[in-house]
């Protein structure tokens, strides 16, 4: 009982909701406190974890530079730093993989710029979310074993993991602790940094630049993002409850909640109450890229659901259900796109389901044209079965 | 100093006013403006959809070039005139339903909305003593052409009440065949001002500032309240004028673009049309 | 940020009146089927009692059931004025009704209105409707 005790209180488990109860064996009678694990996440991060590299500085007031030494201090972080795009130069270049079967390979970090009508060849009105996709680098590659390891590593699975940065800050700004991440890549210190699980053979070498051609056109993608703050709810707005009546004498109880509990004698974890809403890490699984323009690095996506205001940073990656899986006429680049000068991406292109903008207006075909094909169609079916 | 902000500030009363008061007071406010800021006031009522919506918390920069740049791709795969709303216009559509493919509306330009390739309009007519009204999206490839029969512009910017005014406001010949405008030179105005037919009405036109109206046929108790109701204060808001704005260092972005548009793609299709009416 | 986007965010609908066509509400009817011509001359227009679909709002092309002189009769809805207007679907200044019975032939056999083209989709049900209209919008 003792040991069941000090492994209670010694547990780093998020711990509340409490239960009496005598202890066994013992003249008076001491309640105990059970208390049991909470199983409701956290929903949102008001602050950084603790076991992060502490990032920004509190007070940059102390500097105290003057105008030319702080232009010195740019230069050199220009020097030390690799610029956007260029890769790195100080290591022998890592051994590309090559794709198997069941391979996941690394995802890109882009902004949400906004959503913009497009129509497809049927003549149908869709609504494509731009993804902006930032000048970003891989800054450290973690093997499975090392990953394993972490703190959530377990839910690894065998996967190895990537931690890719986007957009370069000046280095001024941070702390040194934070510095100290980007050494083994050597690229500029970032605003974002996020995590990609990957495959083995999908390793990519650190410092290595990440590009919109890491993506193909008809590919379908997951996309990880932050909600849009709402703030504080009540309950009705915050979960879709129907509220009390408008009319009718109802006294102050418009949209209140309603009944709370059940015979438990308590209030169960989870309940649906106010509180805030919004800000929160959510999943949009599977969506179509209709259109990407490799020279603005943006990316259209199906759909104004892509979480987060105009902006906002969002992580983007494979879909992983068999069905979305790209097909093998259609593979995107394995890890990632390396940009070469004697091929070059194309400027703009478009899914064959969707109308470019500078092609002729949409016709529809006659209902004689229509019947002719057919029969010329039958036709040829015939000759080829004799 | 105080002939910039003058300039600045007719501009943007002058990008909000109204057709009418162009012709009155617009036009010597317009005369004594340096010539960019002459052709902005111009092109941001002949190409309302060029312009990105003001909101700041959805503005980015590569949007909307690239959305610009879409829409510049469109006027070449089609010739998308000169309107305004209350010019008289003949739009056909493929449509799988119609007994060509083909399916044409003609009628009076009532309102324009949304930025950007969400501009739609909406055109109104009276068929066989039926008020019919069509939205179109103006950049959908669905849009086989779009003729304008008669450019003009109307006292309002916002042609709605004609809902409610007698038919014959709103019906525009079915047959009618597009009439010749001055390619340069300032757009006519049509001074027409329609009479009401009773109450009810689909919205209290008395309350909106409308000056195209010449008999409203209501007591005086409606313009009493319509005074009390209203905000004469809004006109001397200057942060709703601001917040309402594109500021001009992004609107020369667009027309310089525009004019490149113009000089090139405008003029093809304009040389195309004048072949074709000397054809027809 | 978030407290201006949360004050412009309302927190119940402030959408006016819609003028959907559903039970109780008063057609036009259009054609020049007897029934329909002696309701609309005495000034009492048919009133829905039932839509058939699963909204229970018609639109354009939807069968309706109206109380007509004491009668109960299915129409097909030819004219809608919606208050929110779709891109390329015709809003009309009246709800019009064309008076059909149960196998959707229409019980007159002329149509004085345009009649929307959306209405071409479904020739198999309205096929004789169809030919009697003289002008699609």
């Amino acid at each position: 009982m003792s040991g069941l005790l000090t492994r209670l209180f010694s547990s780093q488990l998020q711990i509340s909701c409490s239960r009496l109860a005598p202890l066994a064996g013992t003249q008076c009678v001491q309640h105990l406190q059970i208390r049991e694990k909470s199983t409701k996440p956290k929903r949102r991060k008001v602050h950084p974890f603790h076991w992060w590299a502490p990032k920004n500085r509190a007070d940059m007031s102390e500097d105290l530079l003057t105008e030319k030494n702080q232009v010195f201090l740019q230069q050199v972080a220009e020097r030390i730093y690799l610029a956007p795009g260029e890769s790195p130069l100080n290591e022998e270049p890592w051994p590309i993989g090559t794709y198997q079967e069941g391979s996941r390979r690394t995802g890109i970090i882009a902004k949400k710029i906004g959503v913009v009508p497009m129509w497809l060849k049927s003549g149908k009105r869709v609504l494509a979310s731009m993804l902006h996709v930032c000048e970003q680098n891989v800054i450290t590659y973690m093997d499975p074993e090392t990953y394993a390891r972490t703190r959530f590593g377990f839910r690894g699975k065998g996967h190895g993991c990537l931690i890719v940065g986007a957009e370069s800050r000046d280095p001024t700004r941070f702390r040194q602790e934070y510095l100290d991440l980007f050494k083994e890549s050597g690229v500029a210190p970032k605003k974002k940094l996020t995590k990609f699980l990957v495959t083995p053979n999908a390793a990519l070498q650190p410092g290595t630049p990440l590009f919109a051609g890491h993506f193909k056109v008809g590919n379908y993608v997951n996309i990880y993002g932050k909600t849009i703050d709402r703030g504080f709810l009540g309950a009705k707005r915050r979960w879709g409850m129907k509220g009390g009546r408008a009319t009718h004498g109802t006294t102050k109880n418009h949209n209140r909640m309603g009944a709370m509990g059940g015979p438990r004698g308590r209030i169960l974890k989870g309940k649906k109450m106010g509180g805030h809403d919004g800000q929160e890490r959510r999943l949009l699984v599977g969506v179509k890229i209709l259109r990407i323009n490799y020279k603005h690095g943006v990316i259209y996506v199906r759909g104004p659901s892509v979480m987060g205001e105009i902006g906002a940073f969002v992580q983007i990656y494979d879909a992983l259900i068999p069905e979305k899986r790209p097909k093998e006429d259609n593979m995107p680049p394995f890890p990632t796109y390396f940009p070469a000068e004697t091929d070059p991406l194309p400027e703009d292109v478009f899914d064959e389901t969707v109308h470019p903008f500078d092609a002729p207006s949409i016709e529809f075909e006659q209902e004689v044209q229509v019947k002719r094909k057919l029969k010329v169609k039958a036709r040829a079916k015939a000759a080829g079965k004799r | 100093m105080a002939s910039w902000s003058l300039t600045q500030r007719g501009l943007s009363r002058g990008l909000r006013l109204s057709a009418s008061m162009h012709a009155s007071y617009g036009r010597r406010m317009t005369s004594s403006l340096p010539e960019h800021l002459r052709k902005a006031l111009a092109y941001s009522a002949m190409y309302p959809d060029l312009l990105p919506e003001p909101d700041l918390t959805r503005r980015n920069y590569v949007r909307e070039m690239l959305e610009r740049q879409d829409m510049l791709s469109r006027r070449r795969a089609i010739d998308i005139p000169e309107f305004y709303v209350g010019s008289y216009m003949s739009i056909t559509v493929s449509d799988q339903n119609a007994p060509g493919k083909k399916n044409t509306f003609v009628g009076i330009c009532i309102y324009r909305r949304n930025h950007g390739l969400r501009h739609q309009m909406a055109l109104r007519n009276i068929v066989e003593n039926e008020g019919i009204e069509m939205l179109y999206d103006l950049y959908s490839p669905i849009i086989l052409e779009i003729k304008v029969l008669r450019l003009q512009k109307r006292l309002d910017d916002d042609l709605r009440y004609l809902r409610d005014a007698l038919p014959e406001y709103s019906t525009v010949p079915w047959d009618m065949e597009p009439e010749p405008h001055r390619e340069q030179g300032s757009v006519p105005v049509d001074e027409t001002r329609v009479i009401m037919k009773p109450r009810p009405w689909t919205q209290r036109w008395e309350r909106k500032e409308l000056k195209g109206v010449k008999e409203w046929g209501l007591e005086d108790r409606f313009f009493k309240r319509a005074v009390e109701v209203s905000k004469p204060w809004e006109k001397y808001d200057l942060m709703k004028e601001y917040r309402c704005m594109v500021p001009l260092e992004d609107q020369y972005v667009v027309w310089k673009e525009v004019e490149e548009h113009r000089k090139t793609i405008e003029e093809e299709h304009k040389r195309s049309r004048r072949r074709k009416l000397l054809d027809a | 940020m978030s407290f201006f986007t949360s004050q412009m965010r309302s927190a119940f609908s402030t959408s006016s009146c819609l003028l959907h066509i559903q039970t109780c509400t008063r057609l036009r009817v259009v054609d020049n089927s007897k029934i329909g011509k002696e309701a609309m001359q005495a000034g009492k227009p048919p009133k829905v009692i039932h839509v058939y679909n699963k909204k229970r709002k018609a639109d354009l092309g939807d069968r309706v059931l109206m109380a007509i002189r004491g009668e109960k009769k299915k129409g097909v809805v030819v004219g809608a004025k919606h208050k929110v207007q779709e891109v390329l679907r015709p809003r009309f200044d009246s709800n019009n009704v064309v008076l059909i019975d149960d196998s959707g032939n229409p019980l007159g056999n002329r149509i004085y209105v345009p009649l929307p083209m959306s209405l071409r989709a479904k020739k198999d049900q309205y096929n004789k409707l169809i030919s009697i209209a003289t002008r699609f919008v």
